[in-house]
């Protein structure tokens, strides 16, 4: 009977499953939406009228004056290690880009966003281990999602420009089953045939912002972005026949099982942006984080296993798995400050050089790690750099701007102790720390 | 080399004035040129096929889907994402449309061997299109036009079922609850000629299940699985007559296949050998799509003809070999895993045509009637052994109207579409593996409709 327990933990193993559809989560947050947002440490929220606009106040795409079209390519190296050896955390990487389409309806300054930031690694990915596994759960994963989000803005008053729009998520509800024969002797001699019915079900989040202008001074903005997460409901059921040598045992095995994954915090953010000198914008955004939203992301499992015994043959009928028990991860709320400077420095009439700076504090929301979770997480500095060429009429064919941006960013991630209160915990006593370095370059063509 | 270029550049000058006119551009001054309509009508027969996304079944757009899901050469606005992506170029004016559109579907089966019939899950899905004309300006101006589409069912994002074969199904239900995602860029070449091309993306899965001991000795799981994104190219043609009267449109929609492929090892379990189970399938698929169509463009009546022929032949059937010979770790020649069914599937032809009137109302409103029809043929075969996945020949009626309001920026454009699943023989054999012998008659329609607003930037 060991082997038919085998077969149904094969099949319960898919209790963690996640099918994900478009997704949206941190990029925007971590790693900037395009070059000249990473550049300045996300703190636009009072200063973005590009694309980038979509992910930190989708307001600003009010001021935006012609139609434009941007694309670029960030990477991000997560250099994440737990006692002092490598985590084995994936890169960050992917394709940015958007398109801002502004204009007038009934007589009101309006305009419509689309963002979207495309992974390498592909909509989103997802892996699932058990409750005691050591992680850096706010950096595995949960980075490697989709943003898509559409807005749009109106000025209704020559100060106020409000925006709103929504984001998109998927989550997974359904059920799997396998029926047939297995047979042991000759493994791929099994009979099986497998029927799925199950639904990316959508999953929309709001992202909205209120800006208030003066001309001269510069701008205030307020941002709000709903939470999200995936809730991933699957049943799977397995019935049939395990054939040994002569005999056929019949079998049944279901599963139900439930994981939250990927979350995103709700998040409010207050912008300013100090515009009174000409040429130089300095930003600065403080965020609440509602961290504490956050559930554990190990699967809730319930299974069970009936055998048949055929007469004459004692079957000891393994135990059902226990059901897991997610301890609940009691992470905190925290703000995050945000300050960004960029200086254009004009070259003749038709060309300007954006040089741009920022750093960024995100305080760790993971309390300390004394129990059976190991989540790895310490406080992020970020530092941030960047530049960039913009230049206007270029001939008949392109009377609008082209601009050019390319950013660096360093994080640093200094290291953390964890203290087991148990000297006998499976994972023990453990540091996290580590640094994470991040390019990118975004190409934009105002018409 | 100046020379060339200059002749090119002269040529890409040349009649920009005839790019056709945004929507709803009013009535125009009575057409006296002629250009002879190529009717071809070839008609699928018995055949049927593997539909999939909701554009589709439906259309795109709510003028194309009023129109009998034409569009080829007619598209207007943000319909000729989907429906030709040259046309986009058509396009003057920055456009957002929003709406919303449903369908009901309804299916019967009679007879001594019907199985109970099911109803499909209703469709609810909002509609964003946007038309983007990039303002170049020298030789490119008035050329160049992005286009935008998304269809997004409200509860939806794609809906994976794939059934055991004895399970009654109407896929045609199921199969357009997935959200269409599709961009395209037209550009005028001049002389009546456009060209376009776009792309559209589905979901599609692809993961694993690892089942083994660990260091402590205790059976544990390592679970990965990552949603990519499929593409399919669209690609389109037209050309316009000199007055810009008539035009014909090919269109070259690429195959989408939405597929998921979850596999479950299992390794350092003693002595047992557990084979990969392959939970895999195809869970949408947009077989490759070739539209032809002809249609008159100007003028208080237009109208468009067209056939579009999908290779429904290539689709390889829902559900995947659960295990696979070819997995097995040296060759088993004697292997006897059971292979995948073939889905029989066979490639069709649909027939397709809409009329449009346009009437001026006064106040530079514009008020458009339409109508349209379109036999779709089924591809999926009869289904005489165990297999209950019923698809019928269909025949699509359309209706809409659409209001553009000279004192606004704004478009109204509604549509209803009404679909007669014709009755279908099944006729069941015990000596191909039905559970009874006798009939099966399966019929049923579908009831669909949608508005949209439009926006002019």
């Amino acid at each position: 009977m060991k082997a038919s327990r085998q077969l149904g933990l094969a099949v319960g193993a898919l209790s963690a499953l996640g099918w994900l559809g478009p997704a949206a989560a941190g990029l925007p947050e971590s790693y900037g939406m395009g070059s000249r947002a990473a550049a300045m440490a996300g703190a636009v929220g009072a200063d973005a009228n590009d694309f980038s606009a979509v992910a930190y106040n989708p307001a600003g795409l009010v001021e935006a004056r012609r139609l434009s079209l941007s694309a670029g390519y960030t990477l991000n190296r997560q250099e994440l290690e737990s006692n002092g050896r490598d985590a084995g955390v994936d890169d960050v990487r992917g394709v940015v880009g958007g398109v801002v389409a502004p204009g007038k309806i009934l007589g009101l300054p309006f305009a419509f966003g689309v963002a979207l930031y495309l992974p390498d690694s592909g909509l989103s990915f997802l892996k699932a281990r058990r409750q005691e596994a050591p992680r850096w759960e706010l950096y595995d994963t949960r980075q490697q999602l989709l943003f898509l989000a559409a807005t749009l803005a109106i000025r209704p008053l020559p100060w106020l420009e409000v925006g709103g729009g929504l984001g998109y998520l998927s989550a997974t509800r359904g059920r799997f089953a396998i029926r047939g024969t297995a047979n042991l002797a000759a493994p791929f001699d099994s009979s099986l045939e497998h029927e799925v019915d199950a639904d990316l079900t959508a999953v929309r989040y709001p992202i909205l912002g209120v800006r208030i202008r003066r001309a001269g001074y510069g701008a205030v903005g307020v941002a709000y972005r709903g939470s999200s997460q995936l809730d991933l409901q699957l049943a799977a059921r397995l019935q049939g026949l395990v054939e040994l040598g002569a005999l056929q045992v019949p079998l049944v095995y279901a599963l139900e099982a439930r994981t939250f994954s990927a979350f995103t915090p709700s998040m409010l953010t207050t912008s300013f942006s100090f515009q009174r000198f000409q040429r130089l914008h300095v930003n600065l955004d403080l965020s609440w984080v509602h961290w504490s939203a956050y559930e554990s992301p190990v699967a809730r499992i319930t299974a069970q296993l009936a055998i048949v015994s055929p007469p004459g043959l004692a079957v000891a009928v393994p135990a059902a798995p226990s059901p897991t028990l997610p301890i609940a991860p009691q992470f905190r709320d925290r703000i995050v400050p945000r300050v960004g400077v960029e200086w254009r420095i004009p070259f003749g009439a038709r060309v300007e050089f954006p040089l741009r700076g920022g750093y960024a504090y995100e305080a760790s929301p993971v309390p300390d790690q004394r129990g059976r979770t190991t989540y790895l997480d310490a406080d992020r500095h970020v530092f941030a750099l960047g530049a960039g060429v913009a230049v206007s009429k270029l001939g008949d064919v392109l009377p609008g701007t082209l601009r050019l941006d390319v950013h660096a960013a360093l994080s640093l991630l200094p290291i953390r102790r964890i203290f087991k209160e148990n000297p006998a915990d499976f994972v023990g006593d453990a540091t996290a720390s580590g640094q994470i370095t991040g390019v990118g370059a975004n190409a934009e063509v105002a018409f | 080399m100046q020379g060339r270029l200059g002749l090119v550049f002269g040529w890409l000058k040349s009649r920009p004035e005839l790019a056709s006119p945004s929507p709803y551009d009013g009535p125009r001054p009575r057409s006296h040129g002629l250009l002879g309509i190529a009717v071809v009508l070839v008609l699928g027969g018995t055949a049927k096929v593997a539909q999939a996304s909701p554009q589709n079944v439906l259309g795109f757009g709510p003028r194309a889907s009023a129109l009998g899901s034409t569009g080829a050469a007619s598209a207007e606005g943000a319909d000729a994402v989907y429906a030709n992506p040259a046309l986009l170029s058509a396009s003057r004016e920055t456009q957002l449309q929003l709406g919303f559109e449903g369908a009901v579907f309804s299916f019967r089966a009679e007879g001594a061997a019907a199985p109970a019939p099911g109803q499909g899950l209703p469709f609810r899905a909002s509609t964003i299109g946007a038309v983007l004309p990039l303002p170049f300006g020298g030789w490119l101006r008035d050329r160049i036009a992005l286009g935008l589409g998304f269809v997004t069912p409200t509860d939806v994002v794609v809906r994976a079922r794939i059934l055991y074969p004895e399970r009654v199904q109407f896929p045609l239900a199921d199969r357009v609850q997935s959200v269409a995602v599709q961009a395209g860029l037209g550009m005028a070449i001049g002389h009546g000629l456009r060209v376009g091309g776009g792309v559209s993306a589905l979901a599609a899965l692809k993961g694993s299940v690892l089942v083994r001991t660990d260091a402590s000795g205790r059976v544990g799981t390592e679970v990965e699985d990552t949603l990519v994104a499929s593409y399919a190219p669209t690609l389109g043609i037209s050309w316009e007559s000199r007055r810009s009267e008539y035009r014909v449109g090919l269109t070259f929609r690429g195959t989408l296949i939405g597929r998921f492929n979850v596999v479950i090892q299992a390794e350092n379990l003693g002595s047992l050998t557990i084979p990969p189970l392959n939970v895999s399938g195809v869970a949408q698929y947009d077989p490759w799509q070739l539209a032809w169509e002809v249609a008159r463009i100007a003028g208080p009546f237009r109208a468009a003809l067209g056939v579009t022929y999908a290779h429904s032949s290539g689709y390889p059937g829902p559900a995947e070999a659960t295990v696979r010979c070819s997995d097995a770790p040296a060759p088993a020649p004697e292997c006897q895993a059971p292979a995948a069914r073939a889905s029989g599937y066979r490639s069709v032809v649909a027939p397709r045509f809409g009329v449009e009137r346009r009437i001026d109302i006064g106040s530079a409103t514009v008020l458009a009637l339409r109508g349209g029809y379109a036999f779709e043929p089924s591809a999926a075969p009869e289904q005489t052994g165990d297999g209950n996945a019923f698809d019928m020949n269909r025949s699509v009626f359309s209706l809409g109207w659409g209001v553009r309001l000279g004192s606004l920026p704004l478009s109204l454009d509604g549509f209803t579409q009404f679909h007669v699943l014709h009755e279908r023989d099944h006729r069941k054999s015990l000596a191909e593996g039905a559970p009874v012998e006798g009939l099966a008659r399966t019929s049923g329609h579908v009831l669909a409709a949608g508005i949209a607003v439009t926006a002019r930037l």
